[in-house]
């Protein structure tokens, strides 16, 4: 070991090696992702993957530690991957700017040891627990606002029965997911989301809990923690919980996940091809990973347009007919469907979903699309 | 079912109060009455720990009390879903 980590080797359970060998996935290099970089990073953690689709802009200097007035404009990935060159070019950093539900693969979180959400919205998270829980990689989820700081494990590694980050959802946290939608799954044009006050002090303190629970973790520490908990810090009063989440039984995520599912990938172009390869055994629908927005149709001009795309990536604009001048297109989604009308519906076209599900022999077969 | 007379208190501890209730009525309940009580900013989200078990925990807001384990005289504090942190929502 080098003298880079000489401080390290005299804390008796520190297992540099192991850190050395990590592979950890960051989702989201703002304020907490910025301090989560910096400090596995300074660990000597070897092997970092950040995603992050977004920019920087100046209100970002005052919480992310990572970037300077120069870099204002440039992609965050990018810019926080350099910066940690900088502070240790042992570690080897890959930065995407994608949206991680376009960049990270199954197989990529399934290599990680352990994947780390520094996002700021509820759909993101909902979407990196999935993967998570699906690969059986350890999800650790952050958030913040002005004056607390939250941190959350979910060890689905050691754990795969435990609590995942949808069990303490409150039924208003999907309510509020719904706000952004106006047709089903399509997102409003005009949508202003709520800006929350944050400041560098809880986004620090998010990220050393963060750094900590990984740290202990990876090293085999005694007292690493192996159940789902949530680290609660109120920077003010400077009170902090440490609790135990209840699993809820019937939580839809959880029970959508078969940790012995059995994973396989096709091309998305060659859904004529047998995508579903145990095609003769599928007992029930075919379950897609997001909703597939099939076609448009106007209910006064019955005009109507295909789109076969994710629905993600549309918003309710297709839901004006512009022969109309008016709000007046029905829209066909389709994200769950028996495998019959799945061959019929999706012949001789590319499939816009991440991956998808169904069962055969009592098994589920997770297919997923490589482009 | 019988009833069972609880502390609840807000996560900076501003907001205090013992409140009875039946221990049919969920964790989720007992937010919506901590929010509409308190007039706690609505555009947010709660979770609910019960701080008096050792150690701590997050409960199930569809899971009522008796179900939870919660017991007589423990303190359930409301505390925020924490939303903020990174990139902002895919567009």
């Amino acid at each position: 070991m080098t003298e880079r980590y000489q401080r390290h080797g005299l804390i008796d359970w520190f297992d540099q090696e192991k850190l050395r060998d990590a592979r950890i996935v960051v989702v989201g290099a703002g304020a907490v992702g910025n301090e989560v970089l910096k400090n596995l990073t300074l660990l000597g953690i070897g092997h970092i993957h950040i995603l992050d689709f977004d920019k920087i802009e100046e209100h970002n200097l005052t919480r992310c530690v990572l970037f300077r007035e120069a870099d204002i404009g440039q992609h965050k990935a990018d810019v926080a991957a350099s910066a940690c060159r900088l502070i240790d070019p042992n570690v080897e950093i890959l930065a995407s700017n994608v949206d991680f539900w376009k960049g990270l693969s199954l197989g990529m979180v399934d290599e990680a040891d352990a994947v780390v959400c520094c996002v700021d919205n509820f759909e993101a998270r909902i979407g990196l627990n999935q993967l998570c829980s699906m690969t059986g990689t350890d999800f650790y989820n952050t958030g913040i606002d002005s004056r607390y700081s939250s941190v959350e494990l979910f060890p689905f590694s050691t754990r795969p029965d435990c609590a995942c980050y949808e069990c303490p959802l409150p039924a208003s946290v999907y309510t509020a997911i719904q706000r952004r939608y106006s047709c089903g799954p399509l997102r409003k044009v005009a949508f202003a989301e709520k800006k929350i006050p944050t400041t560098t002090i809880t986004s620090s303190l998010a990220g050393a809990v963060v750094a900590s629970m990984m740290l202990n973790r990876i090293s085999s520490h005694a007292q690493a923690l192996q159940d789902a908990v949530r680290h609660f810090q109120d920077s003010i009063s400077l009170e902090s919980t440490v609790s135990l989440i209840q699993r809820k039984e019937d939580c839809p995520a959880c029970t959508s996940v078969d940790p012995q599912a059995i994973r396989l990938t096709a091309k998305r172009s060659c859904a004529c091809e047998p995508i579903i390869p145990l095609a003769d055994a599928c007992d029930g629908d075919v379950v897609l990973s997001e909703p597939v927005l099939i076609r448009g149709t106007c209910k006064l001009c019955e005009r109507h347009q295909d789109y076969y795309e994710s629905a993600r990536q549309i918003t309710d604009a297709v839901t004006y007919c512009s022969v109309c001048s008016a709000q007046s297109v029905s829209t066909e989604l389709v994200e769950k469907l028996p495998l019959a009308e799945f061959e019929k519906t999706f012949a001789g076209r590319s499939l816009p979903c991440k991956f998808l599900a169904y069962h055969a022999d009592n098994r589920q077969i997770i297919v997923e699309m490589e482009d | 079912m019988s009833d069972i007379s609880l502390i609840i208190r807000t996560a900076d501890r501003a907001r205090k109060a013992e409140i009875t209730v039946a221990d049919t009525q969920t964790c989720g309940d007992v937010i919506q009455a901590a929010v509409d009580n308190w007039a706690l900013p609505k555009e947010t989200d709660y979770t609910v720990t019960n701080v008096s078990k050792s150690p701590p925990q997050t409960l199930n807001p569809a899971t009522p009390l008796g179900k939870a384990g919660v017991a007589a005289g423990e303190t359930l504090e409301i505390q925020p879903v924490l939303v903020a942190g990174g990139i902002p929502n895919g567009d």
